[in-house]
C-alpha cells in the first residue's frame, strides 16, 4: 500500500504554546488510521492542520505525494479531503437532503448562471447528485428522515448525516473527529459498522479520531498515540495497546 | 383450459396485463416499477438459475427477511419448480430459523440481507443440509467469504445462461405444475408450542380464490401495499394471490421504517391488517389530538359523534335521514377526509382485519370516520380466510358467512369446525398433528363460537383459552383484553383467571404514549420499567382498567392488575412473530406477579 497522506515533522505554535511538536505520520492508501491521546494532546489540531484551517508553522503535509501546506481549506477540499466535526456542524433548518447535496457542492462543475436558468447541463447535474445523496441516504439507512429539517433529528442521526455530507464530497480522505462520542451501544455499533463499510465498500481511506477505545481497537487498521502535541507510539491496536508510553499517558504514572 | 396452478396463473397474466405494472418498490426514493413481463422474466432466470445450483421438484426453498420484490420471486421460482416455498419471519431468531431449516429439510435459503444472512451462518454448522444461500442484498457483506453465499444477481445470471440455451425450459416447467403438489408451507405462529408446517396445495389456493373473488370484488386497477411479513398466509394472499388472480398492483416500502409514508403516497385501494396496527393507528391519532390546537380538537370532538351515529344507522341496515346525511358531509370535508388522508387511506375501499379479534369500539371509531372495517376469519390450515362479511352485511363482532366452497358447523362443545377444498394437506412431517386436525374431513379450528340468526358465524375465543372461574362461569378473555387494549396506553393485556376466585390481569404499556402522557404531565421517567413503577403511572391504567370493567357484567371485572415491568418480546419467547402472547408461557414466566393478586 503507498502512502495517501504523509505528515512530516509538523508543528503547530499558538504564542507560546505548542500544539503540535515535530509529528510525523504516514496513513496509507485504503487503511482506517486512528488518532487517539488524552485531551489537548493535539488531535482536534492536527485535523485542522491537514484540512487547512490552520498553517503549520513548521513542517510539510503532503497529499499523494504533492505538497499541500498551506492550501486554502476550498483548495484541500477539492483535493479529496473530507471531514466531520467534534461538535455536529450541520445546517440545522435545512433538511437532510438539502444538507448532503451542500456535500456535493464543492464538485459541481455548472456555475451561479446556468443554476438559475436550470436547463441542460446544469439540470443533467443537479439529477446526477441527487441520486448520489439517495445513494448516501440508503447506504445509512436514514431514509425515515430525508426530508425532515437536521435540527429536529436525534443526536446519533444527526452524526450519521453529517459523516453522509463529508461522504458526499467523493473524498479520497475522510477525517473523523470523534464520531461516536455520546453515543449509547447500539447507536456506537452501528457507525462502527457503517465506518468500517465506508472504508471497505467505498474504498475510502479514514483517518479517526477516538476516544472508545473499543472502537478503536476493533476497527482501526494502524493507530497513532499523541500526547502534548507529540507522537508517543503508533502500530497496531494490539502493539499500542502493551506500550508503556501509551499506558503511562493514559493512566498516569 | 381454467389455470389450475398458482403458476398457469401467472402465465396468463403475463399475457393478459403485459405491460402494466404488477410490482412497485421505493427506492433511492423513487417509486420503481416492475411490469407483469418483467416479474415473469425475473422468475423465470431465478427458477432456471436455481435449478443449475441444483433445486429439483419437491425440494424446499426457504425464504427469510423483509418484504420486497425478490420475496415473490423465490417464492413463484420454487413453486415454479414444483418445489416447494417455506416462508421464515424476519424477526425470527437464528434458532428459530434453524428449527425450521431443520424441520422442512430446506437444502436452499434466501435471506434478506446482512442481518439474516447472519442468523443464518450462525446456525449453518447444525444445518449440513444447507447447501446454498441466496443473497438478496448485499451491502455489508464485503467481508464474507462462506462458499454457500450467492447473490441473487448472480443466481439471475446463471439462469439467464440456461434460459438462452433452453428458451422454451421455463415454460414447460409451468405447464408441467400440478394442482395436487404443495405449494407452499406456512408455519403457524405457534402460541401454544413448536411451530408446526401446514401443507397448501395450489388446489386450496385456487379453491380459496373461486370463492373469495365471489365475495370480495378485486379489479386489475386496485393496488395494495404489502406490509406484514409475507411469510404469514394473509399477507400471501393479498400479496401473491390475489394479485396473481386480478392483476392488482402490489407495493413494497422502503423500509419497514418509512412504511407509513410510503403508506401516504401510494394510498392504496385495499388494506389489510391485523388489529395490533388498527390499535395503534388509532393511538396515534388520539395523541396527536391531545396535542392539536384548541380548534382542530374541537372539530375532532364535535363531528366524531355524527360519523358515530351515520355508520349505526348503516350498520343496522336503516336509511340516515336527510339532516344527518348534509351533517356527515360537513363532517367528512372538515375531519374524516383528512384524517383518512393522513392515514393513507383515502382511495382504499376494501378493508379487512384478521388474525385476531378486534375490539367492538376499534370497530366503531373506524366505521365512524369511514373505514368500514370487515373482520374476517381464516387461519392457515384453510388456506387463508374462511369467513368474511359480504357488503352491506357488516356487523360489529361477527365476521360474516362462509365463503362459497366452505361448510362450516359447530360441534356440541361449540367448537367451529370448518370443510371444503380449502382445508389444507395437512402438517408438513407430523402426521399425528393432522390427524388431530382433521377428523372426518373436518378442521377442527380450536375456535369457540356461534352461528347467528343471519347465518353469521360469530368468534367466541380460542377453545383453550376460555377462562372457567372459581365460581363455574365461562369467560372469553380475548373480549376483556380487547377492550383494555382499546386504551391508547394499553399495548397488550393478558387476562388471569382460570380455576381462580377472580380476574386479574398483566398489563403492558405502550410505551410511546404513556411517555408523551407522562411529559405533559411532568413525570420524570428515564425508561419502561420507570414508567411501569411509577404509582401515578398505576393510577391512570386503574382508570382505564375501570373504565373497561364499565362494559362487563361483575364476575368478568378484573379486580386486580400488574403493570408488567418489561416489554414483552419476541426473543424472549413472550410472544409469536405475529405479536400474540404465549399465555403458557407468560403465566409460567410471571407466576410470582400472578400469584401476588391472589394473594
Amino acid at each position: 500500500m503507498t502512502e495517501l497522506l504523509e505528515i512530516r515533522n509538523v508543528s503547530l505554535h499558538f504564542g507560546g504554546i505548542l500544539a503540535l511538536n515535530h509529528l510525523d505520520m504516514k496513513v496509507r492508501q485504503g487503511e482506517l488510521h486512528a488518532v487517539i491521546g488524552p485531551n489537548g494532546a493535539g488531535k482536534t489540531s492536527l485535523f485542522n492542520c491537514i484540512s487547512g484551517v490552520y498553517r503549520p508553522s513548521d513542517g510539510e503535509i503532503l497529499l499523494d505525494g504533492k505538497n499541500v501546506t498551506g492550501w486554502k481549506p476550498h483548495e484541500i477540499a477539492h483535493a479529496g479531503v473530507a471531514r466531520t466535526f467534534q461538535n455536529i456542524e450541520l445546517f440545522s433548518h435545512m433538511n437532510v437532503i438539502d444538507n448532503l447535496l451542500l456535500g456535493c457542492h464543492a464538485q459541481m462543475r455548472t456555475g451561479p448562471l446556468s443554476g438559475a436558468i436550470f436547463f441542460g447541463r446544469a439540470l443533467a447535474e443537479e439529477v446526477q447528485y441527487r441520486l448520489h445523496v439517495e445513494k448516501i441516504i440508503d447506504f445509512l439507512e436514514i431514509e425515515k428522515v430525508r426530508k425532515k429539517p437536521v435540527g429536529t433529528l436525534p443526536y446519533g442521526v444527526q452524526k450519521r448525516v453529517e459523516i453522509g455530507r463529508a461522504l458526499a464530497m467523493k473524498p479520497r480522505i475522510l477525517l473523523l473527529d470523534e464520531p461516536v462520542a455520546g453515543m449509547n451501544v447500539e447507536e456506537t455499533e452501528d457507525i462502527a459498522r457503517f465506518v468500517l463499510d465506508v472504508k471497505e465498500e467505498m474504498g475510502v481511506t479514514i483517518v479517526m479520531i477516538e476516544h472508545d477505545m473499543g472502537v478503536v481497537m476493533d476497527i482501526a487498521d494502524t493507530v497513532t498515540v499523541l500526547d502534548f502535541g507529540s507522537k508517543i507510539a503508533a502500530g497496531t491496536p494490539d502493539e499500542v495497546q502493551c506500550d508503556p508510553r501509551v499506558i503511562a499517558a493514559y493512566l498516569g504514572e | 383450459m381454467e389455470p389450475d396452478t398458482l403458476l398457469k396463473l401467472f402465465a396468463r397474466n403475463r399475457d393478459l396485463f403485459s405491460n402494466r405494472v404488477a410490482l412497485r418498490e421505493k427506492d433511492l426514493g423513487i417509486w420503481q416499477r416492475t411490469t407483469w413481463r418483467e416479474y415473469w422474466e425475473h422468475v423465470c432466470r431465478f427458477t432456471l438459475g436455481l435449478r443449475q445450483l441444483g433445486f429439483r421438484k419437491g425440494d424446499k426453498l426457504s425464504i427469510l427477511g423483509d418484504n420486497c420484490r425478490e420475496w415473490l420471486y423465490a417464492d413463484l421460482a420454487a413453486q415454479a419448480s414444483s418445489g416447494i416455498s417455506v416462508g421464515i419471519y424476519p424477526t425470527d431468531v437464528a434458532s428459530q430459523v434453524q428449527y425450521i431449516l431443520e424441520n422442512c429439510g430446506s437444502r436452499f435459503i434466501v435471506a434478506k440481507d446482512q442481518e439474516q444472512v447472519d442468523k443464518v451462518l450462525e446456525i449453518k454448522d447444525q444445518v449440513p443440509l444447507l447447501q446454498k444461500i441466496v443473497v438478496v442484498d448485499m451491502k455489508g457483506l464485503h467481508r464474507y467469504r462462506d462458499p454457500l453465499l450467492i447473490s441473487f444477481a448472480e443466481v439471475e445470471a446463471l439462469g439467464k445462461e440456461l434460459h438462452d440455451q433452453q428458451p422454451g425450459l421455463f415454460e414447460e416447467m409451468v405447464q408441467s405444475t400440478n394442482p395436487d403438489d404443495v405449494a407452499i408451507i406456512v408455519y403457524t405462529s405457534g402460541t401454544t408450542g413448536k411451530p408446526k408446517g401446514a401443507m397448501i396445495t395450489h388446489r386450496n389456493v385456487l379453491a380459496m380464490i373461486r370463492g373469495l373473488s365471489q365475495v370480495l370484488d378485486f379489479k386489475a386497477s386496485d393496488s395494495f401495499v404489502s406490509a406484514l411479513p409475507l411469510c404469514h398466509i394473509a399477507e400471501r394472499m393479498f400479496s401473491l394471490i390475489f394479485p396473481l388472480w386480478a392483476g392488482c398492483t402490489v407495493n413494497f416500502a422502503e423500509s419497514v421504517a418509512t412504511l407509513q409514508d410510503d403508506l401516504q403516497e401510494i394510498s392504496p385501494t385495499a388494506f389489510l391488517n391485523v388489529p395490533r396496527i388498527w390499535e395503534k393507528m388509532h393511538s396515534n391519532v388520539m395523541i396527536r389530538m391531545q396535542d392539536a390546537v384548541f380548534f382542530k380538537r374541537w372539530i375532532f370532538n364535535a363531528m366524531l359523534p355524527v360519523g358515530r351515529k351515520v355508520s349505526e344507522l348503516r350498520l343496522a341496515g336503516r336509511s340516515v335521514p336527510i339532516h344527518w346525511r348534509i351533517l356527515h358531509a360537513l363532517a367528512y370535508l372538515l375531519l374524516f377526509r383528512p384524517l383518512r388522508n393522513h392515514l393513507g387511506l383515502l382511495e382504499a375501499r376494501i378493508f379487512v382485519s384478521g388474525a385476531a379479534p378486534l375490539s367492538p369500539d376499534l370497530m366503531r371509531f373506524y366505521h365512524a370516520i369511514g373505514i368500514p372495517i370487515r373482520e374476517c376469519y381464516g387461519m392457515t390450515e384453510i388456506s387463508g380466510i374462511s369467513c368474511i362479511p359480504r357488503d352491506g352485511e357488516i356487523k360489529i363482532g361477527g365476521v360474516g358467512k362462509p365463503v362459497p366452497g366452505v361448510e362450516i358447523k359447530i360441534a356440541e362443545d361449540g367448537e367451529i369446525l370448518q370443510r371444503g377444498e380449502l382445508v389444507f394437506a395437512g402438517y408438513y412431517g407430523n402426521p399425528d398433528a393432522t390427524k388431530e386436525a382433521v377428523r372426518d374431513g373436518w378442521l377442527h379450528t380450536g375456535d369457540v363460537g356461534e352461528i347467528d340468526a343471519q347465518g353469521d358465524l360469530r368468534i367466541t375465543d380460542r377453545k383453550k383459552d376460555i377462562i372457567i372461574t372459581a365460581g363455574g362461569k365461562n369467560i372469553s378473555p380475548s373480549e376483556i383484553e380487547n377492550s383494555l387494549k382499546f386504551s391508547p396506553y394499553v399495548k397488550e393485556a393478558v387476562v388471569i383467571g382460570d380455576r381462580r376466585k377472580y380476574l386479574t390481569c398483566l398489563i403492558q404499556l405502550e410505551f410511546e404514549t404513556v411517555a408523551h402522557w407522562a411529559q405533559n404531565n411532568r413525570i420524570p421517567y428515564t425508561n419502561y420499567k420507570s414508567l411501569a413503577t411509577h404509582p401515578e403511572v398505576r393510577k391512570l391504567i386503574q382508570g382505564e382498567v375501570d373504565k373497561s370493567n364499565e362494559n362487563f357484567a361483575r364476575v368478568e371485572t378484573i379486580k386486580k392488575f400488574t403493570i408488567l415491568d418489561k416489554e414483552l418480546d419476541q426473543d424472549d419467547e413472550e410472544i409469536t412473530a405475529t405479536m400474540k402472547v404465549k399465555r403458557a408461557m407468560i403465566e409460567k414466566k410471571f407466576r410470582h406477579l400472578i400469584d401476588a393478586m391472589y394473594n
